[in-house]
C-alpha cells in the first residue's frame, strides 16, 4: 500500500458514514454477545490474538498486505522478546475485500465464536467506521490505520487508536518547511478529490497562521494528465513556491510546470505524494527544484528505534518490500503501542490501557518504526508527533526507503 | 496564450486519435467500441515496458504495441461484438465497457497503480514557438493527428475497404446483399482499430505517461469530440477533438478548472439540441 490510499480513504467520505450507519444497524439488530463479555474468558489466558478484517484482495490489496506484513513483523519481534506479559501474540486477519459490510459480518462472527483480544479495524476508514461501533460495544481494544476524525474520536470510540497522523501534523510540518525556506507567497495546485480537498482545507488555515499568503489555489480533475492551464493561472499571481497535492500526480504537475516555463519556481509535494518513487517517471529537469513531504521512516536516514527490527523481521519472513516502510510501520507501531501499554500497566483492561496511552506511555519496551515520540490524547486518538515528516527530493526508493545520502 | 493553445491542441490531438478508433469500428460494424481508450492506455504501458525498460527503438516499440493492439482488437470483436451482431440491442456498449474494465484491471494487476515513464518519441525538450512554449513530442503528436485524419479520410472515401465500411454503416442488409462479407470486415476493422490504439500508446504516452486512469479521462472526452464533429466522419473527429481540447485548456486557464467540464458539456448539449448529427455528420434520411 501507499500512503495515498490510506489518506484517500481516511478522510471520512460519505460512503464511510453510510457504512458506519449500516454497521450500526447490523449491530443493533442483535448479532453477537453483549458488552459484559469484555475482558473475561479467553482474554485472560492463552495467546494474545489480534483479529481483524482486511482487504487482502481488491482495490486495497497492496496496502492490506503491507499492513498484514507489518503486524506479522511486530508479532515476531514481540514474541522473540518473550511476548506481551509472557503471552504469545498471534495475528489473524481475514479477507473482507475492503467491504465494510463484510468486515462487520466477519468481526461479529468471530466475536461470537472465539473472542479475540484485540481487533484490527480494517484497512480503510470505511471498514473502521463500520466495525468500530460493534467493537466498542463489545469493549474490545481496537487498532486502526484510519485517520478519519470520527474513527479516532475518543468520545465515540474510546478504545480505538490509530497510527495515521492527525491532518494538522502534516499541514503544520509543511507550513514550517515553507517558512524555513523563506517563502512568503504560496500557490497550491491540487487534485479535486476528497483527500486533497481535506489537505488543502488545512493548508488554507495553517499557512496564514504561519505567516504565509496563499495567492492561488487551483484544482484539477483527478484523472487529468496536464495541468498547464492551472499552473499558468497560478503563475500569474507570482508565487514564491507551489504546493502540489494529489495522490501520485506530481509527475504530471512537474511535466506541465516545464511546459509553461515555471522550472525556476520551487515546487513542494504535500503528504499525498508520500511514498511514491517518481525517480523514473520524471526527467532531471522536471525533478529539479522539487521536494516532497514523506515519513521520516520512509527514508534511509530516518525513523524510530523499531525500524531496524521491522526490516529484520520482514527480511526473515522473506517479505518483498514494495511499499514505503512507513506503511508497514503503521501496523507494526499499532501493535507495539498496545504491547507497550499492556506491559506498562501489567493489565489487559481496556480502560486502563486507554488512560495510560492518553497520558503518554513512560515505559516503552518495544520500539516503534515511524516515531518513538508519538502522542495520542484524550481529544484525538490519531497520532501526533513533531518528527514524523521530512522533505525529500526525487530520488529512487530502495526497500521502501527513499535513498538519501 | 500561445502556450495554452499548444496545450489545447495536444489534448485535442489525443482525443482526435481515440475518436478515429471509435469511428473506424463504427463505420464497419455500427458498433461503438468503448474499449478504444483503454487500448491506448494499455499501449502506454507496453511502451513503458518495451521502450523504457527494454530500451527498444521507438519505431520497434510502436510496431510491437500495434501488433498487441491488433490481437486485442480481434479478441474484442470475437468475444464482445460478434455474439451480439445484428441483434440491434446495442449490447456492445456494455460488452466493450467490459473489455475496457478488463484491460484496466489487467494493467493494475501487472504494472500496479503508480505512474510509469514512457520514453520520448523524438525529444521531450520544450521549445519556443510563436511566443509560446511547446515540447517537440507535443508538436509531433499534433502533426500525427492531422496526418492520420487525412489518411483515414482518404481511406474511407477512396479505398475499397473504406467504401465497403461506409456501405455497411449506411445499410448493413444492403451491403450484405451486395456481397460484402460483414463479418470479415468487422474483424479487420477491429484489428485495425486495435493496432491503431496500441500503436498510439508510445505516442500519446509521451504526454500522459503510463497510468491506468488515463483511459477513463480520454474515453469521455473523445466521445464528446466525436459527437461534436459527427459520427463516421474523420475530419469531424479531428475538428471535434481540437475544439474540445482548446475549450478545456482555455476555460481552465481563464475561468478555472471547475468550469472546464461544465463548458464541455454545455457544448455537448448544445450540439445535441441544434445539430444532433454533429458538424460533419449526415442526417439519416428515411425512405417511406
Amino acid at each position: 500500500m501507499r500512503f495515498k490510499k490510506g489518506s484517500r480513504l481516511s478522510m471520512g467520505s460519505r460512503a464511510s458514514i453510510l457504512a458506519a450507519a449500516m454497521s450500526m444497524t447490523v449491530a443493533l439488530a442483535g448479532c453477537s454477545s453483549g458488552a459484559d463479555a469484555s475482558s473475561e474468558g479467553k482474554q485472560d489466558a492463552g495467546p494474545v490474538v489480534v483479529y481483524g478484517p482486511a482487504g487482502l484482495s481488491g482495490n486495497l490489496a497492496t496496502s492490506s498486505k503491507a499492513l498484514a506484513a507489518g503486524f506479522e513483523a511486530a508479532a515476531a519481534t514481540i514474541n522473540a522478546k518473550g511476548g506481551i506479559l509472557g503471552r504469545e501474540v498471534k495475528i489473524e486477519l481475514e479477507n473482507d475485500q475492503s467491504e465494510p459490510t463484510q468486515a462487520v459480518s466477519l468481526v461479529t462472527r468471530r466475536i461470537a465464536e472465539d473472542r479475540p483480544t484485540v481487533v484490527f479495524a480494517g484497512t480503510s476508514s470505511a471498514e473502521s467506521l463500520a466495525v468500530l461501533p460493534l467493537v466498542t460495544r463489545e469493549k474490545l481494544f481496537s487498532l486502526a490505520v484510519a485517520a478519519s476524525p470520527v474513527a479516532t474520536d475518543p468520545k465515540t470510540f474510546p478504545y480505538n487508536f490509530s497510527t495515521s497522523p492527525v491532518i494538522t501534523t502534516s499541514s503544520d510540518a509543511l507550513a514550517r518547511r515553507l517558512v524555513e525556506r523563506g517563502f512568503k507567497k504560496v500557490g497550491i495546485v491540487y487534485s479535486d478529490d476528497v483527500s486533497s480537498q481535506a489537505f488543502v482545507g488545512e493548508f488554507k488555515k495553517a499557512f496564514p497562521a504561519a505567516g504565509l499568503e496563499v495567492v492561488a489555489a487551483e484544482s484539477y480533475a483527478p484523472d487529468t494528465v496536464d495541468v498547464s492551464s492551472q499552473l499558468q493561472r497560478i503563475d500569474s499571481k507570482a508565487p514564491d513556491v507551489v504546493v502540489v497535492s494529489g495522490i501520485g500526480k506530481a509527475p504530471y504537475v512537474l511535466k506541465s510546470r516545464i511546459k509553461v516555463g515555471m522550472g525556476n519556481v520551487p515546487f513542494v509535494g504535500d503528504p499525498t505524494q508520500n511514498g511514491y518513487d517518481y525517480s523514473k517517471a520524471v526527467t532531471g529537469e522536471e525533478a529539479a527544484n522539487y521536494e516532497g513531504q514523506a515519513f521520516t521512516s520512509a527514508t534511509t536516514t530516518g525513523g524510530g528505534s523499531g525500524k531496524a527490527e521491522i526490516l529484520k523481521a520482514l527480511a526473515d519472513h522473506q517479505v518483498k518490500i514494495e511499499s514505503p516502510v512507513s506503511l508497514y510501520g503503521q501496523a507494526y507501531d499499532l501493535l507495539m503501542l498496545y504491547a507497550n501499554a499492556v506491559e506498562q500497566e501489567h493489565s489487559f483492561d481496556v480502560d486502563k490501557l486507554k488512560t495510560a496511552i492518553e497520558a503518554g506511555l513512560v515505559d516503552k519496551k518495544f520500539g516503534m518504526v515511524n516515531t518513538d515520540n508519538g502522542r495520542w490524547t484524550a481529544a484525538s486518538h490519531s497520532l501526533s508527533a513533531d518528527d514524523l515528516f521530512t522533505f525529500v527530493p526525487i530520488v529512487p526508493m530502495v526497500d521502501g526507503q527513499f535513498k538519501l545520502s | 496564450m500561445t502556450t495554452i493553445i499548444f496545450g489545447g491542441l495536444i489534448l485535442g490531438a489525443i482525443y482526435t486519435m481515440v475518436a478515429h478508433g471509435y469511428n473506424m469500428v463504427l463505420l464497419a460494424t455500427g458498433s461503438f467500441n468503448f474499449s478504444q481508450a483503454a487500448l491506448v492506455m494499455f499501449g502506454t504501458f507496453l511502451a513503458s515496458m518495451f521502450g523504457t525498460d527494454s530500451g527498444l527503438n521507438p519505431v520497434v516499440v510502436i510496431i510491437l504495441c500495434g501488433l498487441v493492439g491488433a490481437v486485442i482488437g480481434v479478441v474484442t470483436e470475437l468475444v464482445a461484438i460478434r455474439p451480439l451482431a445484428g441483434r440491434g440491442s446495442h449490447g456492445e456498449l456494455v460488452t466493450t465497457i467490459g473489455v475496457s474494465t478488463i484491460l484496466i484491471g489487467g494493467v493494475t494487476l501487472i504494472w500496479g497503480e503508480s505512474v510509469r515513464p514512457v520514453a520520448p518519441l523524438v525529444s521531450d525538450q520544450t521549445i519556443e514557438l510563436a511566443n509560446g512554449l511547446v515540447t517537440i513530442d507535443g508538436l509531433i503528436l499534433i502533426a500525427i493527428a492531422g496526418v492520420l485524419t487525412v489518411l483515414l479520410w482518404a481511406w474511407a472515401n477512396f479505398s475499397m475497404g473504406g467504401l465497403a465500411s461506409v456501405a455497411v454503416s449506411s445499410d448493413r442488409a444492403a451491403a450484405i446483399l451486395r456481397g460484402i462479407n460483414v463479418n470479415r470486415l468487422s474483424l479487420a476493422m477491429f484489428a485495425a482499430a486495435g493496432a491503431l490504439g496500441g500503436a498510439l500508446g508510445p505516442i500519446v504516452g509521451t504526454q500522459t505517461l503510463a497510468i491506468f486512469t488515463v483511459a477513463t479521462a480520454i474515453t469521455v472526452k473523445s466521445f464528446v469530440a466525436l459527437t461534436l464533429g459527427g459520427f463516421n466522419s474523420f475530419p469531424g473527429a479531428w475538428v471535434g477533438g481540437v475544439v474540445v481540447g482548446l475549450i478545456e485548456a482555455l476555460t481552465t486557464r481563464y475561468l478555472g478548472a471547475q468550469y472546464a467540464l461544465l463548458a464541455l458539456f454545455v457544448l455537448f448539449l448544445g450540439i445535441l439540441l441544434l445539430r444532433p448529427q454533429g458538424i460533419f455528420g449526415q442526417r439519416p434520411e428515411r425512405i417511406v
